[in-house]
């Protein structure tokens, strides 16, 4: 059903670079606190430190204190990413393992995007004519 | 449903057994222990000897513990027994029995004693549709205990069967060789606990904490029931009904994965006991003078989980707040929507309504600050992404065609929605009373905006806005030869024209012109509408009218609680004391538990409330219907810092106290004499 179009080789590290350069960002406007990503693949494991503080977001490699772990393969974190898998889901399956504040967590995936090829409302009849 | 008994513990846990106590499953009989929406034994059998055993009596007076005394014997006549067996069960994160053998004999006796016990781990969604599974089911047995387990990829989920006095534990059950002294006994407690692997921990964590003993359980309820106003009347029934509603409201509580120490409700049980929007912010609107911090969890959990982007499997839209939230197999591997699923159009104008009316009576201005962008992004949804007809008016439509709602309004089944001769509209689909739901989002949405949030040029704008949608909606919606609000629009501006109870939900809203108010409430009073219990879902006379459809002609109790504090909006405050009149009677008929709904007929002719069949008992909305025409007929408003009380209540009540009412006031007490004569409510004389 899900089919895989683009190489995706890139979509981890687009991600996180997108989100440390959209400024403050309204939906994470009462959010605080640090998530760190485990993501793992068959020959590497890497870190991503994630702290938001009231909207801000910051992104980095180096080792801090975490208030959420979560723990998942890459190939699911590009699946995240891209609109394929939806992170909640993967929590209830077990594909993704967090442990700690599970608020955080919660409010973190409103960045991940809806499902791929979501067109949204059919555009209302008034508002199609006025655009065209 | 009606054979087999519930009990619960403060969430999603809950186990439905037969009469004695045994859990045999299958597709017609859903019984078993669930955890977040999967059953985790589908069998559990209590075998003496190899024979199963007969209930005596059954006393389930707790909704978290039910006593089962069982006997040996085929069934049908009973012998004097020999043996006698006392089954206690209690649920927490799992349940715990404790079986007591009692010997009557004056020589000892031998007993094979086995529990049978096994899983099939369904999705609450496969138990109703009966699907296949498609993962790997295994036994083990493990530092004495018999696991029970389920795998699918990742996805795991395992029931442990703790039985530490048993001889013997193999793949299918548990046994105990015991020989009783004469006379004697012999017990042994039982654990059968859910594991859900990670997700669960933290909850699992605070079931723990709170697994007490039944009598610390029995304060906690106690406590709960205190901490809400005491309500003192001449009649007793009203006190019954006061009383067991709060009760069952306790028993609907339900705790989220990120607040497992908050609570707030469900919306019935066993089925829906789950983060539902329209359902946990309605009971949360009618609870809010009795017991306010269901309307905070409710707030939070609803936030947390509003809509942000556009996700047409999940009909999720930025702002949008969700419809149901499920944990099961289906929706883990995405076949289901509900993680969560937000197809759904009232919930989100109705939160911003349940945020100020929270703040209104607590004064908690600090939730409405921290929740101010969830709020601004509830009333942009209406209008930036659920005007799908492009006129201004706020509608539905489903983008998941496989497995989204179709009417996302409460009025949810396939017929609901129709013309006076029967005909179904097209979609999109605006029903009236989203409309009203929709001016009041702003003009409250407004109030907080000037007093909360220090916005005045937004509190300019969304009145603005609402006096705009409300002068368009008098004139698009009105259908004049009938003199009443069409049920719905078509695209085309059609009135979707059958007469239905949702014109009395534009009054508790407040969209309805002044001058249109009398012919409306003359509807609402009139005999093809009011039945003598109360309001119909569709007037008798409607093509689709029939008194045991389910949103065509059936009384919900929860609607005509909305419908009466509409009518005291308006100055109608005879009809409401009628309109409460006739449901808390329907109540009493009930023994004070409200059903979902009752059938439509005239009451003169059952001279009994008729109940609709429905799956779940009792059901979030109904249970805080009674709580809502209390509060109703006291005419309790909160303005600035008071609580105003203007009592006009039905004359059977002589006299009707409500102490200790909460608020921003600190506690308050309400005093009122029935003086109303409800037998002719048809008599539009206004108090007022």
């Amino acid at each position: 059903m899900i089919t895989r179009s683009e190489p995706r080789q890139k979509a981890v590290d687009a991600f996180f670079a997108d989100i440390a350069t959209r400024g403050k960002i309204a939906v994470l406007g009462t959010t605080s606190g640090t998530i760190r990503f485990d993501i793992s693949n068959a020959d590497s494991l890497e870190h991503w430190y994630v702290t938001v503080r009231k909207g801000e977001v910051a992104v980095s490699h180096k080792n801090t204190r975490a208030d959420t772990v979560c723990e998942l393969d890459k190939g699911l974190f590009e699946d995240i990413a891209e609109g394929r898998r939806q992170a909640m889901s993967a929590l209830l399956r077990g594909a993704l393992v967090a442990q700690g504040d599970m608020s955080l967590l919660m409010s973190f995936q409103r960045l991940f995007p809806g499902r791929i090829g979501s067109k949204g409302r059919v555009a209302p009849i008034s508002e199609v004519a006025q655009d065209r | 449903m009606s054979n087999e008994l519930v009990q619960i513990l403060e969430g999603n846990t809950f186990v439905v057994s037969d009469h004695t106590g045994d859990i045999e499953a299958s597709l017609t009989d859903p019984t078993g222990l669930f955890s977040f929406d999967t059953r985790f034994l589908s069998e559990w059998i209590l075998l003496v000897n190899g024979s199963r055993l007969n209930a005596l009596t059954v006393d389930d007076t707790a909704y978290y513990e039910t006593r089962f005394f069982l006997v040996p014997g085929t069934g049908t006549v009973y012998v004097d027994s020999k043996l006698s067996v006392i089954r206690v069960r209690t649920v927490a994160d799992g349940f715990y029995e404790s079986l007591t053998f009692l010997n009557h004999q004056d020589r000892p006796v031998d007993l094979e004693i086995r529990l049978e016990a096994a899983s099939d781990f369904a999705d609450l969604f496969e138990v109703k549709d009966a699907l296949k599974k498609k993962g790997k089911y295994y036994n083990r047995i493990e530092d004495g205990c018999l696991i029970l387990g389920y795998e699918r990829d990742t996805y795991v989920r395992e029931t442990r069967v703790v039985a530490n006095q048993a001889t013997t534990i193999d793949q299918d059950g548990v046994e105990f060789s015991v020989q009783i002294a004469p006379h004697g006994r012999w017990s042994t407690d039982l654990a059968v606990l859910v594991d859900l692997g990670e997700i669960g921990s933290n909850h699992q964590k605070a079931a723990q904490k709170s697994r007490r003993s039944a009598s610390a359980k029995a304060r906690g309820l106690d406590k709960w029931i205190e901490r809400a106003p005491s309500l003192n009347c001449s009649l007793d029934s009203l006190k019954r009904t006061y009383q067991r509603s709060l009760v069952d409201l306790a028993a609907l509580r339900f705790s989220t994965l990120t607040m497992p120490n908050h609570a707030l409700p469900a919306a019935g049980l066993p089925w829906f006991m789950t983060l539902f929007g329209r359902d946990s912010i309605i009971t949360s609107l009618q609870s809010l003078p009795f017991i306010p911090e269901l309307a905070a969890t409710t707030l939070l959990a609803l936030g947390e989980r509003q809509g942000t982007v556009i996700d047409d499997f999940r009909d999720e839209d930025p702002g949008r707040i969700p419809h149901e939230m499920r944990f099961g197999e289906m929706t883990a591997f995405e076949e289901r929507p509900h993680s969560p699923y937000y197809g759904c159009a009232d919930a989100t104008p109705l939160y911003v309504v349940l945020l100020d009316e929270y703040e209104r009576w607590t004064g908690d201005t600090k939730l409405v600050r921290s929740l101010e962008f969830e709020a601004r992004a509830a009333i942009n949804w209406i209008d930036e992404y659920a005007d799908l007809q492009g006129n201004g008016y706020l509608s539905y439509q489903r983008r998941n065609e496989k497995t989204g709602l179709e009417n996302q309004c409460w009025k949810d089944s396939w017929d609901s929605i129709s013309y006076r001769d029967g005909t179904l509209p097209g979609f999109p689909r605006a029903t009236c009373e989203l409309q009203g739901y929709a001016y009041d989002a702003k003009m409250r949405g407004a109030r907080l905006a000037r007093e909360v949030w220090h916005d005045p040029a937004y509190a300019d704008r969304l009145e603005h806005e609402a006096a705009n949608l409300k002068r368009r909606f008098n004139r698009d919606f009105w259908v004049k030869d009938g003199e009443y609000f069409a049920l719905a629009l078509e695209s085309d501006g059609r009135h979707v024209d059958a007469l239905t109870s949702n014109i009395g939900h534009l009054l508790w809203s407040g969209i309805v012109d002044k001058s249109k108010a009398a012919a409306v409430v003359r509807h609402l009073m009139g005999p093809r509408m009011f039945s003598g219990w109360g309001i119909r879902t569709m007037a008798q006379g409607e093509g689709r009218y029939n008194p045991i459809g389910y949103h065509v002609g059936t009384v919900w109790p929860f609607d005509n609680s909305f419908i009466a504090w509409g009518l005291r909006r308006y100055g109608f405050k005879r009809e409401a004391a009628a309109v409460a009149a006739g449901i808390l009677e329907a109540a009493d008929c009930f023994d004070g538990r409200l059903p979902e709904a009752f059938g439509g007929y005239e009451r003169e002719v059952t001279q009994y409330p008729v109940q609709y069949p429905t799956a779940c008992s009792p059901q979030a909305w109904s249970t805080g219907a009674p709580l809502l025409l209390i509060r109703t007929m006291l005419g309790l408003e909160p303005v600035g810092d008071h609580l105003i009380v203007d009592p006009v209540l039905p004359a059977e009540i002589e006299h009707l106290e409500l102490l200790d009412i909460p608020g921003r006031w600190g506690k308050i007490d309400a005093f009122g004499r029935g003086l109303v004569d409800v037998a002719n409510p048809r008599s539009l004389r206004r108090t007022r």
